[in-house]
């Protein structure tokens, strides 16, 4: 009866493991192709990479208006907005071919795109960020301005000039500002893309930027007046450390694994003041650094990548560069409507 | 002149003369001729050895050449040689050269052997020597010698009792001795009678409780645990019964000097005429090795079975009386043909055998008559000890039973004897009064009908694509109840869980994987850092999830059965209806959106409870004990209801075939 009993047992057992197969299971399958899977860094980048295509989702579009080039004098004010005029005279404009001039000059109405760098969150959106090769800046103002006539973008002929006002309400113009241009490759591309040749270069005239006053609606305004015969990226700077001999303290930063020089842009911003500096990346260690922040500066650490269609953001403080410092940073996925904000307030 | 005599004229003429030898002769001998020269003049010649010579000579060569010479060589001993020697060497000589060797015994040599010696040597060699004994060899042959001797010799010996023993012994003698011999006895009850009296414990505990271990067949497990409770039950009861029967019971009350005269006192009290002459079932026949046996003038006779084979008969109707006595050597087990059965230490043996030699020098003198209990257990003390032989019992001897019911002895079970139930004449009596139980468990393959509602073909499909049926299960415990040989009655409480593997796809899963990073950092020229660093690297895919839902329900079966068949295998049939008592499902399920979302237990989607079911089956019972037996029943069981509400855009039912498998208890077989 005890044998009997086993194998009953037995076979009851044996039939409730049997049918008992396993409660679920989870085969995962990673893609081939997917960005976020691909942990290389490239030794040079792209323009296609994520990095720099980044900036044609964050770059906001371009306020327009359209002016009359047979009016003698035109004041602009694209969006509309008191904060900047942009005034020219009669016949200043030339058509611009492969970069060389014609000397047909263009009448009629044409088309001005303006978009305006006032924060640091600009100065990242646009890619363009507030440094030369050898030293960060102190953004004053900026703007990009772009004057087509049938497609056509114009120039400024040699000797003409057009004023721009810069007025910027969330700090005091300083006086010791300069006027920066940007120089682009040529052709210079769309304001929308990322240009590999782009750098603010210090104007020839390197009197500092004359402040206009006015009254707008019974208030007392002051602001930049830049008079320059160059159009589309234009600025007030000033050299934050305009000498090497101003102590200086390299930054490393340094990310997880999914995040890599082809997807990521690493920017560190001097807090209470416009200036941001792109740190270059190190291929050999993996990281992004830059050797132009000041000590005793404080700093954000901002990391913008793009996967795919998705950003990822990721911040740091040192809350005052004393030696060198190693950041790691850790990229969360963001919406780009918080990115935006994120950078608005920057 | 014969050459011998020249030979010893010249012998005895030149024997001293030394003349030169020729110039030229010596070459012309060689070695062998002059070795046979010396070998045939010298041989046998005794010349004294000068000191040079003895030198020369060796120890072994000397030990060889008086080896040689002396083997046989006879020579008186020395004076003051024999004391120079040490008894070791001259017993060992002695032993080696007399051995064989016959001769008088020297006056007063007697005297100066030691007791033992003479006992070993009368032992070897005169064992079959028949000579009168004198006076002091028997002072010399000590209990334990003559017991045995006469052990051996007096085997299956038969001599008259001597006129009057009888007569001296009284009744109240014998019972007591008896009484004696059997107080505080204990037997052993054999293995195979426990086996019969209780099957399941011991080795069964840890094999049932084994599969305890095993969370799934927990309730399996349980199952078979009631069973046992009611298996457990229903010995008790049988055990209960058993205690009330009678028994033959002794117990430890009293000691052998003060024989127990209140216990079994109605045994003893009676005639012995009442003591049941049953036979001995020993299971050791070899430990029975003789018999004491008793006949009471009413000719019923009391047998012994003891070490000691003696046998006293007593007839009132005849003159003469026997003892039969006889020994053995080996054992010395002492059964009674009740069953009991008794060890006697071997001391015993020779205090027994000692009045029995005093008996065999005094026949007819009944005061030392070796056989009286009282005195055997005084002076002896005897102790019993169990030999594991089993006990006969008289069932039917109510007599007994009472005399066995004396508070503080050990009943003795015994196994039931089952008979075969006797039908009575009317149609009560007819009728089937077993119960059993049944513990089942039934591996299912159910089959789903689906009708669509709302659901678009795209979605019917997924769904199809993704839902695969698997095995599932019914476990459960059910009441028989037989009308008769062939018609019975079932109902219980089951469990079923219905299986189903959902197989799904979901896109853009991350995986996050821990790796560590090490770089090598330049802090600024010449400050070089190696950070490692710990991260979770993401990466991005597709899963292919597996999934199990489950349709569980709660039932009661109610089923009628018709069986038939003879022997240890019956087939049957059993066919009715299933009541849902609760039923509920947990998994996963595709939205109209053909997303997966999962459904908890208790979800609206899908019903409560299920209603009826249509059940049959085929039932094949196999027997494994008086008991128990196995069934084996492959089934189908059709649902009427759909397990879905109205919230899903199908309707789906089940039906589920299974072979149900399980064990059957009697829940009160008598």
């Amino acid at each position: 009866m005890i044998q009997h009993s086993k194998i009953t047992s037995t076979i009851a057992v044996l039939l409730l493991i049997a049918s008992c197969t396993k409660e679920s299971s989870q085969e995962f399958n990673a893609y081939s192709n997917n960005p976020l899977n691909d942990t290389v860094w490239a030794t040079s980048l792209r323009p296609n990479d994520a990095a720099n295509t980044m900036i044609t989702d964050l770059m906001p579009p371009p306020d327009t208006a359209s002016i009359d080039l047979s009016a003698n004098e035109t004041e602009c004010k694209p969006g509309n907005s008191d904060s900047l005029k942009i005034i020219f005279s009669k016949g200043i404009f030339t058509s611009v071919e492969n970069g060389v001039s014609t000397p047909v000059p263009p009448t009629g109405n044409a088309l001005i795109q303006v978009i305006r760098i006032r924060r640091n969150g600009d100065l990242i959106r646009f890619l363009r960020p507030s440094q030369t090769t050898n030293s960060a800046l102190e953004l004053g103002g900026g703007v990009f301005i772009r004057i087509t006539k049938d497609g056509k973008e114009l120039g400024i002929k040699q000797g003409e000039n057009i004023r721009i006002r810069l007025m910027e309400t969330d700090a005091v113009p300083r006086t010791d500002m300069r006027r920066f241009f940007g120089t682009e490759t040529t052709p210079p591309p769309i304001f929308n893309v990322f240009d590999p040749g782009f750098l603010w270069q210090p104007d020839n005239d390197n009197s500092p930027v004359p402040l206009f006053f006015d009254v707008q609606n019974g208030r007392n305004t002051t602001g930049y007046e830049i008079r320059t015969n160059r159009l589309r990226w234009v600025s007030v700077q000033r050299l934050l450390n305009p000498s090497i001999s101003v102590d200086r303290s390299r930054v490393t930063v340094f990310l997880t694994p999914n995040f890599t020089n082809k997807t990521t842009n690493v920017f560190a911003v001097i807090v209470s003041q416009k200036t941001v500096v792109k740190l270059d990346f190190d291929y050999n260690s993996r990281s992004f650094r830059t050797d132009l922040l000041p000590t005793g500066a404080q700093i954000r650490l901002v990391s913008v990548s793009k996967i795919g269609k998705d950003f990822y953001m990721a911040e740091s403080n040192i809350n005052r560069l004393s030696t060198p410092s190693i950041i790691k940073l850790e990229p969360g996925k963001v919406s780009q409507d918080k990115l935006q904000t994120f950078l608005d307030n920057l | 002149m014969p050459d011998s005599q020249f030979d010893d004229f010249v012998g005895k003429q030149l024997s001293d003369l030394s003349a030169p030898v020729p110039e030229g002769l010596w070459q012309r001998l060689n070695e062998q001729q002059l070795d046979e020269f010396f070998r045939e003049k010298l041989n046998g010649m005794e010349a004294k050895a000068g000191e040079v010579i003895w030198q020369r000579i060796n120890d072994a060569q000397l030990d060889g050449h008086f080896a040689d010479q002396l083997i046989n060589y006879i020579a008186p001993v020395p004076a003051n040689a024999f004391e120079q020697l040490e008894d070791t060497r001259l017993d060992r000589f002695m032993g080696n050269s007399l051995y064989d060797l016959e001769g008088s015994v020297p006056a007063g040599s007697w005297v100066t052997l030691a007791g033992a010696l003479l006992d070993l040597h009368a032992g070897e060699n005169l064992d079959q020597l028949a000579k009168p004994v004198s006076e002091n060899v028997w002072n010399k042959i000590t209990d334990h010698q003559f017991d045995g001797h006469i052990a051996e010799s007096l085997f299956n010996l038969e001599v008259p009792v001597a006129e009057g023993i009888w007569k001296k012994v009284t009744d109240t003698q014998i019972d007591d001795h008896f009484k004696t011999r059997l107080t505080n006895f204990e037997a052993p009850v054999s293995e195979a009678l426990w086996n019969k009296v209780k099957p399941k414990e011991e080795d069964d505990d840890r094999g049932f409780f084994y599969w305890i271990r095993i969370p799934i067949a927990a309730a399996i497990a349980g199952a078979l645990f009631i069973g046992g409770l009611a298996t457990y039950f229903f010995y008790q009861k049988q055990t209960k019964d058993l205690s009330n029967q009678p028994s033959v019971v002794v117990s430890r009350e009293g000691n052998a000097g003060n024989p127990p005269v209140q216990e079994n006192k109605q045994a003893s009290g009676t005639s012995r005429s009442n003591i049941p002459s049953s036979t001995s079932d020993s299971t050791n026949t070899d430990s029975n090795i003789g018999s004491i046996k008793i006949e009471d003038p009413t000719n019923n006779p009391l047998k012994i079975e003891g070490s000691k084979d003696i046998v006293l008969e007593h007839n009132s109707n005849s003159t003469e009386n026997k003892v039969r006595a006889g020994w053995r050597r080996r054992k010395s087990a002492f059964t009674v043909s009740s069953g009991f059965k008794t060890d006697a230490p071997t001391r015993e043996t020779n205090r027994s055998s000692a009045v029995i030699r005093e008996y065999a020098q005094n026949p007819f003198n009944s005061e030392s008559l070796p056989l009286y209990p009282e005195k055997m257990v005084e002076d002896n003390q005897y102790k019993s000890y169990p030999q594991g032989s089993t006990i006969a019992y008289e069932r039917n001897t109510k007599q007994l039973a009472q005399e066995g019911n004396v508070s503080g002895r050990k009943a003795i079970e015994l196994p039931k004897i089952n008979c075969p139930p006797v039908r009575g004449r009317n149609k009560w009596d007819d009728f089937n009064k077993d119960w059993y139980v049944d513990a089942y468990l039934s591996p299912d393959y159910s089959f789903k009908t689906l009708t669509n509602l709302t659901a678009s073909q795209q979605y019917l499909a997924l769904k199809d694509s993704s839902e695969r049926m698997q095995v599932g299960f019914t476990a459960g415990l059910r009441l028989v109840k037989p009308l008769n040989d062939h018609v019975q009655l079932t109902t219980g409480l089951q469990y079923s869980q219905i299986n189903q593997r959902y197989t799904y796809r979901s896109e853009n899963e991350i995986k996050y994987t821990s790796i560590i990073t090490v770089r090598t950092i330049i802090r600024s020229p010449g400050d070089t850092l190696i950070v490692r660093d710990t991260s979770l690297l993401q990466t991005i895919g597709y899963k292919n999830n597996v999934v199990k839902n489950r349709f569980r329900s709660i039932d009661i079966p109610v089923l009628l059965g018709y069986q038939f068949g003879r022997g240890s295998v019956k087939v049957g049939i059993n066919a009715g209806v299933i009541f849902n008592v609760s039923s509920w499902y947990e998994g996963v399920i595709l939205d109209t959106s053909m997303a997966v979302i999962p459904v908890q237990k208790g979800s609206t989607l899908f019903k409560s409870k299920l209603g009826l079911s249509l059940y049959t089956g085929v039932q094949v019972t196999k027997e494994l004990s008086k008991d128990m037996l196995l069934f084996v029943e492959p089934y189908y069981r059709h649902s009427f209801s759909d397990i879905t509400n109205t919230g899903l855009p199908y309707q789906q039912k089940f039906g589920t075939a299974g072979i149900m498998m399980g064990v059957r208890w009697n829940m009160n077989r008598k």
